[in-house]
């Protein structure tokens, strides 16, 4: 029943149709029969596997897939580490080894506070150097690191996204944020002309 | 029905109102026009089938059609080898002759090139419909298109092959993925899609919209999620969110949010005193307050106006420095004001009192709020440094609720009679701490009018803020640190 469960969940992903596992799915992995496969001998306890969005299978280190507050919970609610790899439906290959990247630089940072408002009055725009040089990707890349962080609940790395593209906003004029991202005028004539009126008084 | 966008922009508040979480899931990123596929793996034959059986008459109805339309059915048809599809378009084309002919069967309609508009009709409902079965899965529909153009070569029917190949491409172009978006958007800039002259004409209209896009990319900023937008604009600056606002409609909903709006002047963090004891509201800009004392000591303020000038932060800088010098005489500067007595800014929440409390460190502890005021009691004109008067005014105090102290805002033994003569009631508790910016200038405004240094002067001009290294309002710790104007001066600086 166990092994039935386990192939089930393979067999979702490979189809095209990756729904997450859900956790009575994992359970039910944790079946005698599947414990029994899942041995230090034929898994390393320490590596685990996920899924890509292309049904590509990438070994982790399960510290630092823990980065992610979604595997965590999820590791943590099976209680013990899968054979199976766990899908990840919302993210490709490419991006996925960028973030298990960030992870692995960051696997000993501390984690970040449960509190959300905790930092709000703290929030700036400084950007560690490495952060930095990983988010030196094409805009495709850097949107999908950013929401792949936001799927996964890698709140850290999410800021870091954020806060590279704030950057990218910071100092710029309006035509200058369009043009930077490629955002269409949706204002009439006179409704632009309206706000710039409003604003004029905070531009130099 | 509005634009793509306004229903792009509708579709994602919608979904926005759906999410109970903080920062949605990415799972619902995808956010198009069209409704997501269902079935990735549908074949073209069924696509087609579905379409002919199930919704052929829909479509005429909603189109009132022409036989135009049963022949472009016949034509994909072909291309596609559905024969049994096409048997049943004939049966329909039969049917609709019968029906419609008044005495002349038409079995075999011929395209009429001048019905460009009708087709160019028929044409968006059979996108939108095929398009809707397709799923938006880049691939069948790319192939429907270059199958369609082959048809249009064949048959020489340029206009309306060219119509549709268009449309097929413009729908990708406002509602694929970004990477679909932009290979669809290079298929309309191809030299072979304008050799019609009604091709040119749309085209015309693609091209305006494509110069406005960056060609080697696509829209990735807006595609994102509400709530990941939120987030990223919440890490800026006031002053960026003036320019944001002027970007598109979405941003400029998006900043006049709730999420945004109370936090705007709170989320930039100063870079020099620790936060949060002084919260640097004004510190790169300047707002001036015209306080008319005639009436004093119901003073009033006359007017609010926008003052920054690269000067005045050098004199700032000169005037606290470590050498003391003498700032920079401010009639020599070239200072711009900007009247905004009436601008909506004022409006805002300035200090979102009610969320300070319910942080765990503030709720734990007692804090008073106070503002240093900075003036010149000689009127506008700045001077040396002997000419500038600091004062505390304390404004209210954080009690800690646990211990069922006082929330009223009386300010005990850090309170300051002259604060009380004003009749400060944002200190006495009676005021909304929420405060709006003009409430506060007013309240700053009642203050100064008081004060006993101005002398005759009937007119005061009161400049809050305006230095970089000088925060407004200071929130102290009164439990752990109190509060000292050296002690508060050596954080600033």
């Amino acid at each position: 029943m166990g092994l039935s469960a386990s192939r089930q969940i393979e067999t979702t992903a490979i189809s095209g149709h990756l729904a997450f596992p859900t956790t009575a799915q994992l359970h039910h992995i944790n079946l005698p029969v599947f414990r029994q496969l899942s041995t230090p001998t034929a898994v390393n306890m320490t590596n685990m596997k996920l899924l890509s969005s292309d049904n590509v299978e990438i070994s982790v280190e399960k510290d630092v897939a823990e980065r992610s507050v979604l595997i965590k919970n999820m590791l943590e609610d099976v209680g013990e580490t899968m054979d199976a790899p766990i899908p990840i439906p919302n993210v490709n290959e490419a991006v996925l080894r960028k973030v298990i990247e960030w992870c692995e630089h960051h696997r000993n940072d501390p984690p970040p506070p449960a509190d959300d408002d905790s930092d709000s009055r703290k929030k700036s725009t400084d950007i560690e150097e490495w952060d930095q040089k990983f988010m030196q990707v094409d805009q495709e890349m850097l949107f999908e690191i950013i929401l792949a962080a936001n799927y996964l609940d890698i709140k850290p790395l999410l800021d870091v996204g954020c806060k590279t593209v704030a950057n990218m906003i910071k100092g710029k004029s309006p035509e200058e944020i369009r043009k930077t991202f490629n955002i269409q005028n949706d204002f009439t004539p006179e409704e632009e002309d309206q706000i710039r009126r409003e604003n004029e008084w905070a531009e130099e | 029905m509005g634009t793509p966008i306004d229903n792009d922009a509708r579709r994602k508040r919608e979904l926005a109102r759906d999410r109970n979480s903080f920062l949605c899931r990415a799972h619902h990123r995808i956010e198009f026009v069209e409704p997501l596929p269902k079935k990735h793996d549908r074949s073209v034959p069924h696509i087609l089938s579905d379409l002919t059986v199930g919704k052929f008459w829909k479509l005429k109805a909603q189109a009132s059609a022409s036989n135009n339309e049963l022949v472009r059915l016949r034509q994909l048809c072909n291309y596609y080898n559905i024969s049994t599809t096409i048997d049943k378009v004939e049966d329909f084309i039969g049917d609709y002759n019968d029906d419609h002919s008044n005495g002349e069967h038409r079995s075999e309609p011929v395209v009429d090139a001048t019905e460009t508009d009708d087709v160019h009709g028929n044409v968006e409902l059979y996108h939108r419909l095929i398009a809707n079965e397709l799923g938006l899965n880049y691939g069948l529909i790319d192939e429907h298109v270059r199958k369609l153009q082959a048809v249009a070569a064949e048959e020489k029917q340029t206009k309306i092959g060219l119509l549709e190949s268009y449309h097929w491409s413009r729908h990708l172009v406002d509602n694929a993925r970004p990477q679909h978006a932009f290979e669809a958007a290079a298929k309309l800039r191809s030299p072979e899609s304008q050799t019609s002259i009604a091709g040119n004409k749309v085209l015309d209209q693609g091209y305006q919209r494509l110069n406005l896009m960056n060609p080697r990319m696509s829209c990735y900023m807006n595609a994102l999620p509400t709530e990941l937008l939120t987030h990223i604009l919440s890490f800026l600056p006031w002053q960026s969110h003036i320019s944001c606002f002027q970007v598109c409609k979405l941003w400029a909903d998006l900043l006049h949010s709730p999420a945004l709006r109370s936090n705007r002047y709170l989320n930039f963090a100063p870079s020099t005193p620790p936060c949060p004891r002084v919260h640097n509201l004004f510190t790169d800009v300047g707002l001036e307050c015209s306080i008319d004392r005639s009436q004093a000591p119901a003073a009033t303020i006359t007017s609010i106006s926008f003052v920054a000038t690269s000067e005045e932060q050098q004199e700032c800088d000169d005037d606290f420095g470590s050498n003391g010098n003498s700032a920079i005489d401010a009639e020599g500067a070239n200072v711009l004001t900007v009247d905004i007595s009436d601008h909506p800014i004022l409006a805002e929440k300035l200090l979102h009192f009610q969320s300070w409390r319910h942080r765990a460190a503030i709720r734990r502890e007692l804090w008073t709020m106070g503002v240093l005021l900075l003036w010149n009691q000689r009127g506008y004109e700045y001077g040396s440094h002997r000419d500038r008067q600091l004062h505390r005014q304390d404004w209210f105090q954080f009690v800690n609720t646990r211990d069922n102290r006082n929330q009223d805002g009386d300010d005990g033994e850090g309170g300051s009679t002259a604060a009380a003569a004003a009749g400060n009631n944002i200190k006495a508790g009676t005021m909304d701490m929420d405060v709006t910016v003009r409430e506060f200038l007013e309240a700053v405004g009642r203050y100064i009018a008081t004060f006993g240094g101005l002398g005759s002067r009937q007119e005061v001009k009161v400049r809050v803020g305006m230095y970089r290294r000088f925060g407004v309002v200071m929130v102290s710790n009164v439990g752990n640190e109190p509060w000292t104007l050296a002690g508060g001066l050596n954080n600033l600086g």
